[in-house]
């Protein structure tokens, strides 16, 4: 009876895995002379994800492009490699990838090898840039948010003061993996020195040390070492990684002004006016920005070129949704692309994106604007 | 009359065939399973796995599971395992790094990597004797130490990943990965099956206290045999920088499975012994890599990817279990 029983077990899953083959049979390599482009991202699930898979897919047909969904190692180059090379193999013209690291190199001489193409989504590609951006196979890269991380530093630092916070907690990633979470601190820093200049003394802002959070969420005992602080900066991924400890230690009263989103109703929930009112700012970048690699690479692909193509590949900017008050928040839950998931919320549609194709008379400068025209306030004008 | 005569030479040969296959399991389920394999993926890659590219992508991957897993043979033979090899890798990759862009000599990198492999080697197999420990628990211990210095190599270099400043690229042409490969398995071959080495370690893999009692020293075998795979790992972690020219902090990481696996999916039993073949290497690292490379290239979703490699695991697996009513003998 046991016997039987495992060799059922044994026939099952080895029909369980022919009929898995069979339907990739069907599913797979019908593609015809349509322009296969491998996406690497970062995570394999998540409402990300879902809005990406969901806009690309939206484009598809229009485009003549299928899409292969990749996940990439955030820390194996070797990984990432394979990967690369299964999808040149698999067919794809192009790759967009979320992901730099030591290995871009080794994957243009893959892609120069088989003639395909590599651009950036939401990567700086801060390690390779200098190296790559006048590779031929390299089309560039839209930025997550800014190169710099200047202008957001500025904008917190002007909201803690406006909002009259006194002591303030500073937390980044570290330096290595993002460097420039290390610009907004500065300029935050300058802002609140400047206003701490003019200010009396009742009223001067401190501010703690940066303290870098190695991928590990805030430790219990932060608030033991600064009891004092009304208000935490969060650089970093700060409603994964801060506001679980915020209130697991009770000090929801501590706001929290972060980069990052998340659609768990815990956090819309106790956003702004909200709830336990703890979250104060969220900054997200938009998935439309995938725009940008996706009309660089059909260009290159068709052979097509934008009358003022660049001679070097770009690292372009793109707009974040910084959500600082409730209306916006509500306006991004049922409008955005990337809560609804419905490609109709996206904020260029397949008409526009084709509008940008060199082949449609679309200009490089027109793709750039198109990708940095997409913040709070164009979502509102969007939606009336 | 002539019928009957037929009759009795078909029976004969259907009789041998299935002795053949009663007594060989494992090796027909390895041979079949890479024969399916192949099959499967070209029809459902639309003959993109024939592709000239992907043949040699395909070449880079199977190279180092490959040069790892023959060398593994002499410790997975005696029923051992080393789940540090990973780790270990990794961090030979940064101290490779490391060692050629201060110094531009990348012999003297070899060198010292090698004397590594050959002391972690000597370590694995001496302490887990020497502590009555089995031996996953001292490769463990060494899984931790490595993975905590590639951390801190890492940490002190302030970067996700850093990048050797010396051309390996001809370490990736395909007639130098077909010779490397050849010349270690044929040495591994004639270690494995021709010197005491290969005798000693499968005995030790069949029984231990007999193979003592007949005056071997098991202790001075196992540590050997340990070295022999520190050798191979020196050989692969060279073509894994190789591939990518760069490494970071989970470099290598997964090859301590992998290895595992593909010396699994080859037939090789879990517990050693006699049964543990040469070929069991070379099967099972193009099945392994022919499973992530088909999957990918035939369009399946990445999330099924996992699903499928794991079902087909579990079928050889099964398949070859070599001891009835039991899976994974001994």
């Amino acid at each position: 009876m046991k016997k039987s029983l495992k060799k059922i077990v044994v026939y099952v899953l080895a029909v369980a895995m022919c009929i898995q083959m069979g339907a990739t049979l069907i599913a797979c390599g019908r593609g015809g002379d349509k322009i296969k482009i491998g996406v690497g991202l970062y995570q394999d699930s998540g409402p990300a994800v879902t809005a990406t898979k969901n806009y690309l897919n939206g484009l598809a047909e229009a485009l003549n492009c299928e899409f292969e969904f990749v996940t990439l190692s955030q820390t194996s180059d070797e990984e990432n490699k394979t990967t690369a090379q299964s999808l040149i193999a698999g067919g794809c013209k192009g790759l967009i990838f979320t992901m730099d690291g030591g290995v871009t190199p080794a994957i243009l001489e893959e892609c120069k090898k088989a003639g395909v193409y590599l651009a950036g989504y939401l990567c700086d590609y801060d390690v390779n840039y200098e190296t790559i951006k006048n590779n031929e196979y390299f089309l560039g890269t839209v930025v997550d948010g800014s190169y710099t991380g200047y202008a957001w530093g500025e904008h917190v630092a002007e909201r803690i003061i406006a909002e009259g916070h006194k002591n303030i907690g500073m937390i980044k990633f570290p330096g290595f993996a993002f460097p420039h979470q290390a610009e907004m601190d500065q300029a935050f820093r300058e802002k609140i020195n400047e206003y701490n200049a003019t200010a009396a003394d009742a009223d001067k802002i401190t501010l703690t040390t940066t303290m870098e959070l190695m991928f590990q969420p805030l430790a219990d005992n932060y608030f033991q070492d600064n009891p004092n602080i009304d208000a935490i900066f969060a650089m970093c991924a700060g409603v994964d990684f801060v506001y679980p400890t915020l209130v697991k230690n009770g000090k929801t009263n501590i706001k929290l002004y972060t980069a990052g989103f998340s659609t768990d109703n815990d956090v819309l929930n106790n956003f702004g006016t909200s709830g336990n009112q703890c979250i104060q700012e969220l900054v997200f970048s938009n998935v439309e920005a995938i725009t940008y690699p996706l009309v660089m690479l059909v260009n290159k692909i068709t052979g097509n070129e934008f009358s003022d193509n660049p001679t070097e590949a770009q690292r372009v900017d793109s707009s974040q949704l910084i959500i600082t008050n409730n209306t916006q928040l509500d306006l991004v839950k049922t409008k955005s692309l990337y809560c609804t998931g419905n490609v109709k919320d996206a904020f260029l549609s397949v008409d526009d994106v084709k509008a940008l194709l060199a082949v449609n008379g679309g200009t490089h400068a027109k793709l750039v604007q198109a990708v940095q025209s997409m913040d709070i306030d164009d979502l509102a004008a969007l939606n009336g | 009359m002539e019928n009957t005569r037929k009759e009795r030479k078909f029976n004969n040969i259907s009789e041998t065939v299935k002795k053949y296959v009663t007594g060989h399991v494992s090796d027909v389920a390895a041979y079949l399973g890479l024969i399916v394999c192949i099959i499967v993926f070209t029809v459902t890659s639309d003959g993109r796995l024939w592709g000239n590219y992907n043949l040699t992508v395909l070449l880079e991957s199977v190279c180092v599971y490959m040069i790892v897993s023959l060398g593994a043979l002499f410790v997975y033979s005696m029923g051992f395992m080393d789940i540090s090899v990973g780790s270990q890798m990794g961090v030979y990759c940064l101290l490779t790094i490391l060692i050629v862009n201060a110094t531009g000599s990348l012999l003297l990198a070899i060198a010292v990597v090698l004397v590594l492999t050959l002391i972690c080697g000597a370590f694995n197999g001496f302490v887990a004797v020497w502590l009555r420990l089995p031996s996953i628990v001292t490769s463990l211990f060494l899984m931790f130490i490595f993975g905590g210095i590639q951390l801190l190599i890492m940490e002190s270099t302030g970067q996700n990943s850093i990048s050797i400043n010396y051309d390996l690229s001809v370490m990736l042409e395909p007639w130098f990965i077909v010779i490397v490969i050849v010349l270690v398995a044929v040495m591994v071959f004639y270690f494995f099956n021709f010197t005491k080495l290969g005798k000693y370690t499968r005995s030790i893999g069949a029984n231990e206290r007999a193979t003592s009692q007949c005056g071997v020293n098991t202790t001075k075998w196992k540590v050997i045999a340990y070295m022999a795979f520190g050798v191979s790992v020196t050989i692969g972690t060279f073509f894994l920088l190789a591939r990518t020219g760069s490494a970071g902090k989970s470099t290598g990481n997964s090859y301590s499975m992998d290895v595992m696996l593909s010396l699994i999916l080859g037939g090789m039993p879990l517990s050693g012994g006699m049964k543990s073949k040469v070929r069991c290497a070379i099967i099972g690292s193009f099945t392994y890599a022919l499973l992530s490379n088909g999957l990918i290239i035939s369009g399946v979703d990445i999330n099924m990817v996992y699903i499928i490699k794991a079902i087909a695991f579990f079928i050889v697996v099964a398949i070859s279990c070599r001891e009835k009513g039991v899976f994974l003998p001994r």
